[in-house]
């Protein structure tokens, strides 16, 4: 891109999103970006039908990956779907462990335990004499550890017979287990205590065991909602916006906490606006000098071009009757924030599918040798902020808003001859600078009137959203998206791909 | 009143008026459940620590709470009408109370997570959670026996000495009358006489007495009303043996409990239900009832109550920022509650706040800001709390506080077996990011102007439209409010 649009891209961009900050700073206290026109359009903001169900545009555009966008303080979106389907790599790129310290604490754990039930088998020798094949084999069990647990205690002082003995799961989750042994003598009591230590000695093992099964099921839990949602767990149905007609299949959910009727009560509260102001003049070499909110000026070739049905467009600095020095004032009006965000998971229900969590312990442990989720190869995304080159955003709020009205105040200028030479009746779309789209219809979105200054030399012309717009149908009706609230994974950055090498090449040895 | 506040070198040292540990929080470190993307962002660093001071100045006296500003969850705003005519739970209030707290990126602000993200979060900690005895309790535990041998060998004796002795033709009478596991004269004693005869319970064609029944006897005596004159010598032995056992014995109890409560809190947060205080939740969209259960969340404040409070605009918070650009720049705040002033202080601030300072223009001179939060209310939340005796609810902050508290230490306790914790456990100053809502100071909607103060010219709101009021067509479980600001309680970080 050549450097002036870049300059100019970069000097737009920021200014909508100082603006858009501004506008939304006393109730929305997290950073905004400028999001770039994206391959999705406009954002359709009638996000479900009379049934309820999810406009597949909507999903489309809030599917978005988002990275870092091609100007300052500006964002892009990937292609629709992108964010679920980087996040099932993502999670197919995790493991949940426990660190070499913990592993040998369960085998020295587990040795403990095995000791202390010879223990057990001891002691209650000691007290009631050797225990013999007979007694065991009429028992119903194979070594003196069981014939203590299940049928001394489990049948015998539980008093529950050899029809229903106690489990050895019962006796481990009691909650007092001398209350569950009302025929135990009392010479019993050091059996007892010695089962008792045996179970505290299983506490860190089954504790460490249960961690570990609780990792791998919600790392299971996550990959199987994603790559396979349904009715069952949280996964949702689209419709098309175009045809009406609802989608056999299920994608992941999406939900918006804001009501249609919310967003298109905000949409109409035109007093609520955000502006921007730009200034042109003439500049060396036929380009025209353009100045973004009094910043530093920048060169283009066209400020604001005027597209048409049949191909035509007019260049609006071009214009019989224009002239290149001109004070620009773009305004969006009626603005609304759309909170936005995946289906998340939860644990209770096993419903959803996006939890950020295992991502960011992943990241936080990196390469220690800790408990939890770790990357077992490198993640293909750059996890830190868009900033850093990040490439795994998503979408938490959209700040959308109508069309901008535009209005172009020209000085030493002719009135009477742009009056000849320009029809109001016309309808199209506007690009600035060349290249950024202020919106995109098939039919023609904007219509223009103008109106003279105090003199021939001066005269404005305002470009408004076309009244068409309005006969669009509900679920196609598009808003202009201003700018974008993103969230990454915290604390992600360049080490993870490190550490995950790192972790994949100690493995293989 | 009137406070003077320093604010310096850019970012800000208030630290004359604040609590203890304030300061930290200008520290602005990155959180694990903070994930807005701050990229190039400049943000209004300076108005927030302004406008939370303002806020809590405002409401001090009123709610003994140090209130934080939540940066926007994606959440979005409260849905305040948190259930249904059933009273089925409003899904969209339950996905913002259930969100995990931490430190915003944005300094002054504490972030939310997804929702559902404080049980999750829960669910995962406690599945490493269990109650341990500390090795020196496993072997008091284990030498049971050795530490009641001398009150056995007493018992013994006191009994034989007044009884004569036991002989193993009754013993083994004993047992094929009671059971095999009579097998010793401790057990005689214990078991078959006292618990047995002297306790009436064998005439009056009963089972005898537990052993466990004698050791948790508030008056053994009264246990045994059949026994015999001469047998006071035995009743007293027998107390000193049980007295004994049972003091080492009362560990066992405890470390069972501990275990099993460590299990009631893993199943009633993991599989809720109706029997353990679950609750299923209504779609606020759909209105379709949820099939699965979710833990249980509480607002504690009547629906009518926040209804009342919302639509009461003679509530309101009104804060105004008078901004002097003087050499230091100065700006005066005037917090008003219900119209009657509360509280004036002022701050000093350097001249590069005002590029940042929201959302006057670099080199204005005086300016007025005035936030107005209409029809506020204090909503007070809190998850089902786990209940020992009825074993509902899911949450106990008190195991995870001692586990965190017990760190790696051999002490009888709870404990973590994957340490260190996924989260980190501290309290918002220190970054924590194991938060929970406990309150939420919310508003039906919040006016907002910046005006140019000098004399004689017009003052125009620059941004003075009003966050809009829940519209009537708007669904009544999809109504929601702006919140202020919030409360958190942060488990594990001690009092």
């Amino acid at each position: 891109m050549a450097n002036f649009l870049q300059e100019g891209g970069n000097q737009f961009y920021t200014a909508l999103q100082q603006k858009a900050t501004a506008a939304v700073s006393s109730f929305f206290k997290s950073p905004l970006l400028s999001i770039q026109y994206p391959s999705q359009g406009d954002f359709m903001w009638n996000w479900q039908n009379a049934n309820q169900v999810f406009n597949q545009s909507t999903f489309d555009y809030l599917s978005a990956v988002i990275s870092q966008g091609d100007f300052t303080n500006s964002a892009k979106l990937s292609s629709a779907g992108g964010f679920p389907n980087a996040y099932t790599q993502l999670l197919n790129s995790l493991v949940y462990s426990l660190s070499n310290a913990n592993q040998q604490k369960l085998i020295q754990a587990q040795s403990n335990a095995s000791q202390q039930a010879q223990t057990i088998v001891s002691d209650y020798q000691t007290t009631y004499g050797a225990i013999t094949d007979d007694q065991m084999k009429a028992a119903g069990v194979t070594t003196k550890q069981d014939y203590v647990i299940s049928y001394i205690l489990g049948s015998v002082w539980s008093g529950k017979g050899t029809s229903a003995p106690l489990t050895y799961t019962q006796m481990a989750q009691a909650r007092n287990l001398a209350q569950l042994m009302p025929k135990m003598p009392a010479s019993g009591t050091q059996v007892l205590t010695d089962v008792t230590v045996y179970l505290n000695l299983m506490q860190p093992v089954n504790a460490l065991s249960d961690n570990l099964q609780y990792g791998a099921w919600m790392l299971s839990s996550l990959k199987t909602n994603t790559q396979y949602p349904s009715a069952s767990n949280g996964g949702m149905q689209t419709v098309n916006p175009n045809t009406g007609v609802v989608s056999p299949q299920y994608q992941v959910g999406y939900g918006i906490s804001y009501p249609t009727q919310s967003i298109s009560n905000d949409l109409q509260n035109k007093s609520r606006t955000i502006a921007l102001s730009m200034s042109t003049s003439s500049a060396s070499g036929g380009q025209i000098s353009v100045h973004v909110e009094g910043q530093a000026g920048f060169s283009v070739g066209s400020v604001l071009r005027f597209s048409v049905a049949g191909g035509a467009s007019y260049d609006m600095s071009e214009v019989s009757g224009t002239s290149t020095d001109c004070s620009i004032q773009m305004t969006w009006a009626g603005y609304s924030m759309v909170p936005s965000a995946p289906l998340a998971w939860q644990q209770a229900t096993s419903q959803g599918w996006y939890y950020g969590d295992p991502i960011a312990q992943a990241i936080a442990n990196g390469n220690k040798d800790v408990d939890g989720f770790k990357f077992i190869t490198a993640p293909p995304f750059n996890l830190g902020p868009l900033a850093a080159g990040g490439n795994f955003g998503q979408l938490t709020n959209l700040l959308i808003a109508n069309y901008p009205t535009i209005t172009i105040t020209y000085k030493n200028a002719n009135f009477s001859s742009f009056k000849q030479a320009w029809s109001e009746h016309v309808s199209g779309n506007l690009t600035l600078f060349g290249f950024i789209q202020l919106g995109s219809f098939s039919q023609g979105a904007y219509s223009s009137s103008y109106q003279e200054g105090s003199d021939n030399s001066t005269f404005s012309v305002t470009f408004s959203a076309s009244p068409a717009l309005t006969g669009v149908p509900q679920l196609q009706q598009t808003a202009f998206v201003i700018a974008g609230a993103v969230a990454t994974p915290p604390g992600g950055g360049a080490n993870v791909a490190s550490a995950a090498k790192t972790r994949a090449s100690m493995q293989e040895a | 009143m009137l406070h003077l506040k320093n604010i310096a070198a850019g970012l800000v040292c208030l630290t004359a008026f604040l609590p203890a540990g304030f300061s930290q929080l200008l520290t602005g470190a990155a959180t694990a459940c903070a994930v807005q993307d701050t990229g190039a962002q400049r943000i209004a660093v300076p108005f927030f620590s302004v406008l939370t001071d303002a806020i809590n100045t405002a409401v001090s006296g009123r709610y003994d709470l140090r209130l934080k500003l939540v940066a926007y969850p994606a959440q979005g705003d409260l849905m305040w009408y948190y259930e249904n005519p059933s009273g089925v739970f409003n899904q969209g209030t339950f996905d913002f109370i259930s969100a995990r707290a931490c430190k915003g990126t944005v300094p002054y602000t504490a972030a939310l997570s997804a929702p559902g993200g404080f049980p999750n979060a829960y669910s995962q900690v406690i599945s490493s959670l269990y109650y341990n005895l500390s090795s020196a309790d496993r072997q008091r535990l284990s030498n049971v026996t050795l530490a009641a041998r001398e009150e056995a060998a007493q018992l013994v004796q006191s009994y034989e000495s007044a009884f004569g002795s036991i002989s193993g033709a009754q013993i083994d009478s004993a047992a094929a009358q009671y059971g095999p596991w009579i097998s010793t004269k401790l057990d005689y004693i214990i078991n078959v006489v006292a618990g047995s005869r002297w306790s009436g319970r064998e005439a009056a064609g009963l089972p005898p007495l537990s052993y466990t029944d004698m050791t948790c006897a508030k008056d053994l005596s009264a246990l045994l009303p059949d026994r015999p004159p001469n047998s006071s010598g035995t009743i007293t032995a027998l107390r000193a043996y049980l007295d004994k056992v049972h003091s080492v014995t009362a560990l066992a109890d405890s470390a069972s409990n501990g275990s099993w409560t460590v299990r009631q809190l893993q199943n009633n947060t993991g599989r809720p239900g109706p029997g353990n205080g679950g609750m299923k939740t209504v779609d606020p969209n759909t209105g379709a009832v949820s099939a699965g259960y979710q833990p249980g969340y509480m607002v504690m404040n009547p629906l009518t109550g926040i209804s009342n409070d919302l639509h009461n605009t003679d509530r309101t918070i009104r804060i105004v920022m008078q901004i002097r650009k003087t050499g230091p720049d100065l700006i005066r705040i005037r917090t008003a509650w219900n119209a009657t002033e509360a509280d004036t202080f002022s701050y000093l601030l350097p001249d590069s706040v005002y590029i940042d300072l929201f959302p006057l223009p670099y080199g204005q001179s005086d300016q007025v800001i005035e936030i107005t939060y209409y029809g506020f209310s204090m909503i007070t939340t809190q998850p089902y709390a786990w209940s020992d005796s009825s074993n509902t609810g899911w949450y106990d902050a008190y195991p995870l506080d001692q586990a965190i508290r017990n760190d790696t230490q051999d002490v009888t306790g709870y404990k973590l077996a994957s340490w260190p914790p996924p989260y980190n456990m501290g309290a918002y100053e220190e970054g924590g990011t194991f938060g929970q809502i406990t309150h939420l100071l919310i508003c039906n909607y919040q006016q907002f102007s910046a005006t140019l103060g000098y004399p004689g010219e017009a003052l125009p709101a620059l941004r003075g439209a009003a966050w809009p009021m829940p519209s009537a067509s708007v669904p009544v479980l999809q109504q929601t409010a702006y919140v202020i600001g919030g409360a958190f309680s942060f488990p594990g970080s001690g009092p």
